[in-house]
């Protein structure tokens, strides 16, 4: 079986079926991760895709191929903040923002919403942090690598989501 | 179990993506397929204009040249065949270029 470095030095070179298969391994991981920091779920698959459109044009800008998949979920991250800014400005722009607020956990009663929409009630930092380093297993240092933020500010953000889900669940078990 | 651990469980077991990803791939490709092609007929369009450019820049200096040195009597039939052969030249250039477009560009090699 090949490894990621041997995929990606053959993509470099122009394989599409090398970049095939590094996205067969690693668009589950890319795709799940789209869909729990997106603001609107619907088009996680989109930003995943724009994702991949995006490696295989910048694959020469990576420089350890071990690396791929980490990459990969940066570029998610910073993709899904670009999305999430342009979105705000339609919104803004069209002043639609009642939209926004029927999004929001106060608008609707905690016990009925469900564990996604508990989850979605976070903010974008929050549930990118405590997706990486809960749901995907990374340490709080490779989360911090992969979001481009300070260690502190992951681990403090894991720490509020955390005592935020709690107190919405009314967990005692602190 | 918490009753955060339990909701973050399901958080993670819903919002996992473990479908084929057949049709994922197939969408990247045409993506990156499409997005080549749109950078490479620009390319082709910036060239042609180029080439137009000089060939609108140098083709009258030649035409007199040539006409005072004999070699050319610029009528209208020469005017028109002239026009005819680069009207070609460009007709096989555009065939070509619209040739790589479906058969490598869309695809990536990928078709057949």
């Amino acid at each position: 079986m090949h490894s990621d470095a041997e995929w990606v030095g053959k993509a470099r070179q122009g394989s599409t079926r090398a970049f095939a298969a590094l996205m067969t391994r690693h668009q589950g991981v890319v795709r799940s991760f789209a869909r729990r920091i997106s603001a609107d779920p619907a088009d996680a698959d989109d930003l995943a895709q724009e994702v991949f459109v995006f490696a295989w044009s910048h694959l020469s800008t990576l420089q350890d191929g071990d690396r791929f998949r980490s990459w990969v979920l940066g570029v998610t991250w910073r993709k899904a903040q670009t999305r999430a800014r342009s979105r705000a400005r339609r919104r803004a722009r069209d002043g639609a923002w009642l939209e926004g607020q029927s999004r929001s956990g106060e608008a609707v009663g905690d016990a009925a919403l469900t564990a996604v929409q508990l989850f979605e009630t976070l903010s974008p930092d929050q549930r990118a942090a405590l997706a990486l380093c809960h749901g995907e297993g990374w340490s709080h240092a490779e989360a911090a690598d992969i979001l481009g933020q300070p260690l502190g500010t992951v681990k403090s953000n894991i720490a509020r989501a955390k005592a935020k889900l709690r107190a919405r669940l009314g967990d005692e078990d602190e | 179990m918490s009753d955060l651990d339990d909701a973050l469980a399901q958080v993670w077991e819903q919002t996992s993506v473990d479908t084929a990803p057949l049709a994922f791939n197939a969408g990247v490709f045409e993506q990156i397929a499409r997005r080549r092609a749109r950078l490479e007929l620009g390319v082709a369009a910036l060239i042609a204009v180029a080439v137009w450019a000089v060939a609108m820049a140098l083709g009258p200096l030649l035409m007199r040249v040539m006409t005072q040195m004999g070699v050319l009597i610029v009528s209208a039939p020469v005017l028109i065949a002239m026009g005819m052969v680069g009207a070609g030249i460009g007709l096989v250039a555009l065939m070509q270029v619209r040739r790589r477009v479906d058969r490598d560009w869309w695809t990536l090699g990928l078709r057949g």
